[in-house]
């Protein structure tokens, strides 16, 4: 055939770059939104700081000033999972899988496309959680600074654990993405699933047949279990273990529930991403 | 089985289709199609809705895996080089309703820009002002019409060696069909492409077409060069006696047919001194023999059909 110069295909870096900067783009409201609440929360703990010390420097004779602890948890990872489980929403906004044809006729491998995309969601995801992590830690310095009382952090408390926010947060965000690209109602399956899920452990949970018992012991696993979805979600903080004390936070654990889940949202995730307009 | 030509022979092909089959479940969309679309012809695509003109289309650029059958564009089977093929292609869909209606038009040129490295800003400009798109509208806002300019500055900008054009004109003001036409034909003077063309408008692009291929019950019935269509297809009035038993000489020849008791109207296809020669010796006298319109002729290929008068 006459020979035709071909034009080139893009580079993964450009359009990951691209795909970056164009989801930022559509987050960038949600993010402001974000970070002014997060704002008004650390400026609201702060005057309460301040006022608090006013009232104990006005009457320094009734007793020593009290202030809540304001602590960093790695429970408070469950709440970045379910934001996180949000944006993928916005990432995929408008294209469901009938009405991606833009998204899949551009010059990327599909897979690869998807992937990108969602990469680019995560890393503004990622983001989010940096700052508010970070507001966290630093918060309570402040707060320290201002009554002059220390603040302190969650028992057991270890370095991993700041880890955990991060990780739960990706893992949500991989489950809703598989949602968003396979899906043309990702909230009704996300949270419809939920719902289902929590529906039928109420249920199951009060049967008398011992199938429909066992089933929901199985769910109480697969939730609460060792490597269930808490454990990866919310670390292995704070469980209660069968004689009632509270269990050290494990970091096998951990490690092992988020892969679990991790792999089972990837999995997903890419059965999604392959999935093409039939 | 058709008659009329459905291959082409000694001609480089840009585009091609062998023995192309795409089912749905049980539901065929196309029948072993054998698509010929050659090097920098401008080839039109016909077919009523459901023919699988569309799915043709997603099956070139890989959107859709077809059933049995292969596919190479540029010489390239789209499904081990997807990239490259749609890197080389100019895509306007018939659907518009694909997302990114929250970006506002002159960040989508952008965005699409850094997805072809042969994009070319002045030419997109260029289309920008002939298009009169405005680049502080978000795309949502955007009625049919403005969103089909959109896509067809996007599919030209990166001036791809084929273009593939789903209903370029439809939702397009008859003021704005003649401008996109008038851009088209200078896209070609510029930049050598093959296009393939879906359209249900065959006289819009008469002028600048040279090739057809026409889809009918998800198969190819006919494919041939414009010119061939025009000179082979043709309608003849011819008085014939009472009784008059030529029809089956014909055959499949004849696309439509009208019939008095004394004079047929036929559209058929076939050398004119042959059909000529046909008629008379079945015993009809040819009054008159005339070439028909691409429009006609489309009607013709499209809906065979025969009407009986008395």
């Amino acid at each position: 055939m006459t020979a035709i110069s071909l034009h080139a295909a893009p580079s993964w870096r450009v359009i990951a770059v691209e795909q970056t900067r164009a989801v930022g783009l559509r987050m960038r409201g949600a993010g402001v939104l974000l970070l002014v609440i997060q704002v008004g929360l650390a400026a609201a703990m702060l005057d309460a700081a301040a006022r608090a010390r006013a009232i104990y420097e006005r009457h320094p004779g009734r007793g020593a000033m009290s202030m809540t602890n304001i602590t960093f948890s790695p429970q408070v990872a469950v709440i970045f999972s379910f934001l996180a489980l949000l944006v993928p929403l916005l990432v995929w906004e408008g294209e469901d899988p009938t009405r991606r044809l833009y998204h899949w006729s551009m010059p990327v491998g599909q897979p690869s496309h998807a992937v990108t995309k969602a990469l680019g969601g995560w890393l503004w995801l990622m983001l989010a959680v940096t700052v508010s992590v970070a507001g966290m830690a630093v918060v309570p310095l402040f707060v320290e600074r201002i009554t002059g009382q220390p603040q302190t952090y969650a028992p057991h408390f270890t370095w991993w654990e700041w880890i955990v926010p991060f990780v739960s947060a990706t893992i949500a965000y991989v489950f809703a993405s598989a949602a968003a690209l396979g899906t043309r109602q990702p909230l009704v399956w996300i949270f419809g699933s939920m719902l289902i899920y929590g529906g039928g452990l109420a249920l199951f949970g009060k049967s008398d047949i011992p199938v429909l018992v066992d089933v929901s012991r199985a769910m109480v696993t697969g939730i609460a279990g060792t490597y269930g979805v808490a454990a990866a979600v919310a670390g292995t903080i704070d469980q209660v273990d069968a004689a009632g004390r509270v269990a050290a936070p494990s970091l096998v654990r951990w490690t092992g529930a988020s892969a679990l889940w991790g792999a089972v949202g990837a999995a997903l995730f890419y059965l999604t991403a392959r999935r093409r307009e039939g | 089985m058709s008659v009329l030509p459905t291959a082409m022979i000694g001609t480089e092909f840009t585009v091609a289709t062998h023995d192309l089959s795409k089912h749905y479940k049980y539901v065929p969309a196309l029948r072993k199609v054998a698509l010929q679309v050659p090097t920098g012809a401008v080839y039109l695509l016909v077919g009523p809705n459901g023919a699988g003109k569309s799915t043709t289309i997603k099956i070139l650029l890989d959107l859709l895996r077809p059933t049995s059958g292969s596919v190479e564009v540029l010489g390239m089977d789209p499904h081990r080089h997807p990239a490259l093929v749609r890197a080389n292609v100019g895509y306007v869909p018939e659907q518009l309703n694909w997302g990114y209606g929250w970006m506002r038009v002159g960040r989508l040129l952008e965005h699409h820009a850094r997805y072809f490295p042969s994009w070319d800003w002045e030419y997109a400009k260029h289309l920008s002002r002939a298009f009169q798109l405005r680049p502080d509208q978000r795309m949502s806002t955007l009625s049919k019409g403005q969103g089909r300019r959109v896509h067809i500055a996007l599919a030209l900008a990166h001036r791809p060696p084929v273009l593939i054009l789903d209903e370029p004109t439809d939702g397009l003001d008859p003021v704005m069909r003649d401008d996109m036409l008038g851009v088209l034909i200078d896209h070609l003077a510029q930049t050598p492409t093959t296009v393939l063309l879906c359209t249900h408008h065959v006289t819009e692009f008469e002028q600048i077409a040279d090739h057809i291929g026409v889809l009918r019950n998800n198969e190819l019935c006919a494919q041939m060069p414009l010119h061939q269509l025009k000179q082979g297809l043709r309608r003849y009035r011819a008085e014939v006696p009472t009784g008059w038993g030529g029809k089956a000489m014909f055959g499949a020849a004849v696309l439509r047919r009208t019939t008095a008791p004394n004079e047929v109207d036929w559209t058929v296809w076939g050398e004119q001194d042959d059909v000529a020669h046909q008629f008379a010796s079945s015993g009809a006298f040819v009054r008159d023999s005339a070439t028909i319109s691409l429009h006609d002729a489309t009607l013709a290929l499209l809906n065979p059909r025969e009407t009986v008068t008395t």
